[in-house]
């Protein structure tokens, strides 16, 4: 009787420890990436969360205490590139501070994602977005903008430390002109990514 | 021993049925935490072995367990990272300059009639037929103005996205047409499912640092006016565009709210939506 139940037991639970750990992040737990960082001698965990297609980036102490919660970042998952790896969630220390900086990317559509960079403001006591700033457009936005979404990451793209590149179309209002892929390109300067040069991409015809 | 064995065992299928639904970083994230309790607790787990063998002289096997499952896959995670395309045909772009003399049979013939209102009408369903009839391909200015304006304006009753700025979108971002995916009725390109499925098409990716032509999927609508009015409840629906719907009685502060949102990577796109509105008088369709 004894071996039945020990067999009926395993009959049961064997198979379901096929499918352990292949859920889709996101669809049961919330919790898309994690990353441990010192502040302030403290050990932190970034946490990048989706709930109810809200993506947010927080922040809690050693004490598991929520420090600091972004405001949504978008509504999906969305990777980006440094150091040549695809990747969801990044600390870093970019500007040579000694404060790492948060990285993290998110789709928002309807074509468009977002990469994100949070630094730490000491007087504030709290996390805020790097600006990224096109002087000639006018333009500051708390992210850099890419509408060309790849799987891959490779849309929004840490080149080094303090370059990044996004892909994104250039458009025309020439009705003879079609719209084309082009590189953006900006550099961390005084603490802001400044907008630099857009080319086309090359295209493979 | 064969008890502790079973007991191992149990344990082991019961964490397994546990993590069922589980993904690699929970399963991960869970082990680093048993890892870390493990860790604080081995001076007291020590103190009862301690104790444990002066009481009965003994063994103790079961202080080491429970490590094996620690070396899960991070790779994992990475695996859904690599892009899942396959490097295809280039032949592709076949629908430009299609079907544009559907567009102009809808405007034929019409002179005769005194009766105007028989006329507007018949005007307003010979537009509906050309648009039906519209498969997608570059359209001169005046005709996608008497194509989609209708529609825009329509659509724009419902979501408050201002008609003259759905009308430039869709211009600039197909290049008037000839980008648009005509068979998916998909406008401005959406990527992914829609309320009729989806349309495989070749498109260009970037890769390897070009852009080369691949197969993506597309999201496919029943009608131009279902492609707009998805369009448009992704605009109202994100918080991220939410100043523009406060100034959607502005379309050029509109299009200045969208480009500060982040729509476009192109800093200059609301100038161009702005330039494609005046120079095409699309200020008209505005509810």
């Amino acid at each position: 009787m004894k071996k039945v139940i020990y067999t009926i037991f395993a009959m049961v639970l064997l198979p379901f420890s096929l499918f352990a750990g292949l859920a889709v992040p996101g669809e049961a737990n919330p919790v898309l990436a994690t990353e441990k960082f010192e502040l302030d001698g403290q050990q932190m965990t970034v946490e990048k969360r989706i709930d109810d297609m809200n993506l947010t980036l927080r922040v809690l102490d050693a004490d598991g205490k929520q420090i600091f919660t972004s405001e949504t970042l978008g509504s999906e998952e969305k990777l980006f590139v440094i150091d040549r790896e695809a990747v969801s969630l990044k600390v870093r220390d970019l500007n040579g501070d000694k404060v790492p900086e948060l990285m993290a990317a998110a789709f928002y559509g309807p074509n468009a994602s977002g990469l994100y960079v949070f630094t730490y403001d000491t007087s504030a006591k709290t996390f805020k977005p790097m600006q990224f700033v096109h002087a000639a457009a006018d333009l500051t936005r708390d992210c850099l903008v890419s509408d060309m979404r790849q799987e891959n990451g490779e849309d929004l793209m840490f080149l080094s430390d303090d370059v990044v590149r996004a892909l994104g179309m250039i458009y025309s209002t020439e009705p003879d002109a079609e719209p084309v892929a082009g590189f953006y390109f900006y550099k961390l300067t005084d603490g802001a990514f400044k907008f630099v040069e857009s080319k086309p991409v090359p295209v493979d015809e | 021993m064969k008890k502790c064995k079973m007991l191992s065992l149990v344990l082991m299928m019961c964490a397994s049925f546990f993590m069922t639904g589980c993904d690699a970083q929970q399963i991960l994230n869970v082990i680093q935490n048993v890892a870390n309790g493990v860790q604080q607790a081995m001076p007291a787990i020590r103190d009862a072995v301690g104790a444990f063998q002066n009481a009965f002289n003994n063994n103790n096997t079961a202080a080491n367990n429970n490590q094996n499952a620690a070396n899960n896959n991070a790779a994992e995670t990475n695996a859904a990272n690599q892009a899942n395309v396959n490097v295809t045909n280039p032949n592709q772009e076949d629908i430009a300059g299609q079907n544009t003399a559907n567009t102009n049979t809808a405007n034929n013939n019409n002179t005769q009639t005194n009766n105007t209102t028989n006329t507007t009408n018949t005007n307003a369903s010979q537009t509906e037929a050309a648009l039906a009839n519209y498969k997608g391909g570059k359209l001169a200015p005046s005709e996608f103005a008497k194509l989609f304006g209708p529609v825009a304006r329509e659509a724009s009753k419902k979501s408050g996205v201002p008609a003259s700025i759905i009308m430039a979108q869709a211009a600039l971002e197909t290049g008037w047409g000839g980008s648009a995916i005509g068979d998916a009725k998909n406008l401005f390109g959406i990527k992914g499912t829609g309320p009729a499925g989806s349309i495989t098409m070749p498109t260009k990716e970037f890769i390897n640092g070009r852009m080369v032509t691949v197969q993506g999927k597309f999201r496919k609508y029943n009608s131009w006016q279902e492609s707009i009015e998805d369009h448009s409840k992704l605009l109202t629906g994100a918080s991220r565009y939410a100043k523009c719907m406060a100034v959607r009685n502005d379309p050029d502060q509109f299009a200045r709210e969208l480009q500060k949102a982040g729509y476009a990577t192109d800093p200059q796109y609301a100038n161009k939506l702005i330039s494609i509105m005046k120079s095409n008088n699309f200020y008209q369709y505005n509810n």
